[in-house]
């Protein structure tokens, strides 16, 4: 629990010094026009740079400095990004990628369906956290793609499996950080609640739950990030279409070009992704004021 | 402790606490919060509680709202034996206690959604707010506003229910001396202007002797109640009224007599 706890504490620090970071920008005091524009280059060209440099070791290793292989050259950015082109030219590549946000979208449905209710329920009463503890301990640190055989015994070959083992990823973290959220909730809260006359499930529905939306928006973030990295090896078996499906199809058409597009694809839904439940976690949560 | 305290029960007493005592029990040993208490509070009363920090001001309050039982005695408010809480017994906390993700409105209403009441929330919403003067506050969030807006907001919320019973636990402890006085002549108004009960917990003794109709004096360790002070002065009151300084020498005599004796006994 502390290990995944720790990463939610990391993100959520994320989250402030970017809002520190923004509101820096903003504050009149700090240096004028001129270095501010320096600053914000700063901001965008380093890890620009990094990309840079990343995009230049990938050209090095497969340019044939290294070795004068057929196959490794085939990976070169270039055939990468030809293949890219070609992806939107001919539009093959909107159906995987659909078939594989239906899939994460269903997964984190289901694990969010889960994992909210169950984390509310540990956060609260002391007894359900102590008798769950070592038994979540103990499942959360195995890798979700173990129960592969077995979901593919219990849901059968096609989506279903692939949902399943989506959303057994992605349910601890949402439910460590809601049951993280509600068992440090601020207990004047509910006392108010309850002399205004909020019964039990009032005060789940109307306290409970609002309170903790940015606990469960860091937890969905670091689902997210778990889902998307088990996704493809979940396409891989069993399914006729997704990204996962299509890197083992570009493998068997040996079209490594097309193989590296993929990857391009698959890191930029990944980081967008990211991205908007960052968004979410700072615009749309209700403690983005005090952050 | 032969001191009339106003516990004799009367035809009008809404709330009575007959013997009262909370002890809470820990690992390292009990803390008796306040013990023998005898207390009532008339209908239509605004009662002060002043006492030092610790002498079981705010459990005194818990236990009249049902957020806390008692260990000894009985509490209870029409007849009726207190043991849970109830709307028709607001609350106003020290710190607020708001809800940040609900506006002011929000938090206003929330007491009539919590019980899914079916009249025009709206009107009484709005009525609350000029009440207690928040317009053009209705959207703001609570961070947003400042220490007074904050307590209006607070003490809007709890009346929203139609409160037969208000208890408020050192409301203005965090404002400034300014807002505090003007805070102090508001919360008179609107609690007179409404007819509730009141329960209004202080350490403040000029607060205490400015809004209540009687103010009821606590000792510390353990909490005792001393003795019960009417106020028989009609509001709104002048800050500097003969009358009212003479009571506030009464008090302090009252809280240097408890002094002076622990003197003569370290001397
Ligand atoms: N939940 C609790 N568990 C144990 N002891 C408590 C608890 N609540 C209060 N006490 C103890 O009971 C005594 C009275 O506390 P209480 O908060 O009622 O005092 P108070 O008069 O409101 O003080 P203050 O003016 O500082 O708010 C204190 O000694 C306190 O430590
Ligand atoms: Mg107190």
């Amino acid at each position: 629990m502390s290990n995944a706890m720790s990463t939610g504490g990391r993100l959520a620090e994320d989250v402030r010094s970017e809002a520190e970071t923004n509101s820096e920008t903003a504050n009149p005091d700090s240096p004028p026009l001129q270095g501010r524009w320096l600053a914000r280059l700063r901001g965008v060209g380093v890890p620009l740079l990094g990309f840079l440099v990343i995009l230049l070791l990938w050209q090095l290793l497969t340019s044939g400095l290294l070795t004068d292989s057929g196959i490794v050259m085939a990976f070169q950015p270039r055939n990468a990004f030809r293949e890219l082109a070609g992806f939107f030219a001919s539009g093959v590549i909107y159906s995987h990628i659909l078939a594989s946000l239906e899939r994460i979208g269903l997964g984190l449905a289901l694990a969010v369906a889960i994992g909210v209710p169950i984390g509310v329920i540990i956060g609260h009463y002391r007894t359900a956290e102590r008798a769950s503890s070592l038994a979540f301990q103990f499942t959360r640190m195995i890798s979700p793609l173990s129960w592969m055989p077995i979901a593919i015994i219990v849901f059968g070959v096609g989506n279903n499996p692939v949902i399943f083992l989506i959303a057994i990823a992605s349910v601890w973290p949402m439910i460590i950080n809601t049951a993280h959220g509600v068992s440090s909730l601020d207990q004047r809260w509910l006392r108010a609640a309850r002399t205004l006359g909020a019964n039990e499930w009032k005060l789940v529905r109307m306290v409970i739950l609002p309170a903790v939306v940015p606990d469960m928006l860091t937890g969905l973030r670091l689902a997210v990030g778990l889902a998307w990295v088990i996704l493809v090896p979940a396409e891989m078996l069993g399914v006729s279409d997704g990204l996962g499906y299509y890197i083992l199809d570009t493998r068997d058409r040996f079209n490594y070009g097309e193989l590296m597009a993929v990857i391009l694809i698959i890191g930029v839904i990944g980081y967008a992704l990211d991205q908007l439940i960052r968004f979410l976690r700072v615009h749309v949560s209700w403690d983005h004021e005090e952050r | 402790m032969t001191q009339e305290t106003g516990g004799t029960p009367s035809a009008h007493a809404r709330i009575v606490l007959e013997d009262a005592a909370k002890v809470f029990a820990a690992r390292s040993g009990a803390t008796v919060a306040f013990q023998g208490v005898n207390l009532s509070v008339h209908e239509g009363e605004l009662l002060c509680v002043l006492g030092p920090s610790g002498c079981g001001k705010s459990t005194l309050l818990n236990v009249i709202a049902g957020l806390d039982r008692l260990s000894h005695g009985s509490v209870t408010v029409a007849g009726q034996p207190v043991e849970s809480p109830h709307y028709t017994r607001g609350m106003v906390f020290q710190d607020y206690a708001l809800f940040p993700w609900l506006t002011v409105e929000g938090n206003i209403r929330f007491g009539l959604d919590a019980r899914g009441f079916k009249g025009d929330k709206q009107a009484i919403v709005a009525d609350l707010v000029a009440l207690t003067r928040l317009q053009g506050f209705e959207r703001s969030r609570p961070a947003q506003l400042s220490g007074g807006m904050a307590q209006r907001v607070a003490l809007a919320r709890a009346l929203a229910n139609q409160v037969e019973i208000l208890l408020m636990d050192e409301p203005f402890g965090a404002l400034d001396a300014f807002t505090r006085m003007e805070m102090q002549e508001e919360i008179v108004r609107i609690v007179k202007a409404q007819g509730v009960t009141t329960v209004f917990v202080t350490h403040d003794i000029d607060e205490a002797l400015y809004v209540g109709d009687r103010v009821a004096i606590m000792s510390a360790h353990p909490g005792e109640l001393r003795r019960v002070i009417p106020v028989p002065i009609s509001h709104p009151r002048d800050r500097v009224d003969p009358q009212l300084v003479r009571l506030r020498q009464e008090v302090f005599t009252e809280f240097n007599l408890a002094h002076t004796r622990e003197q003569y006994y370290h001397i």
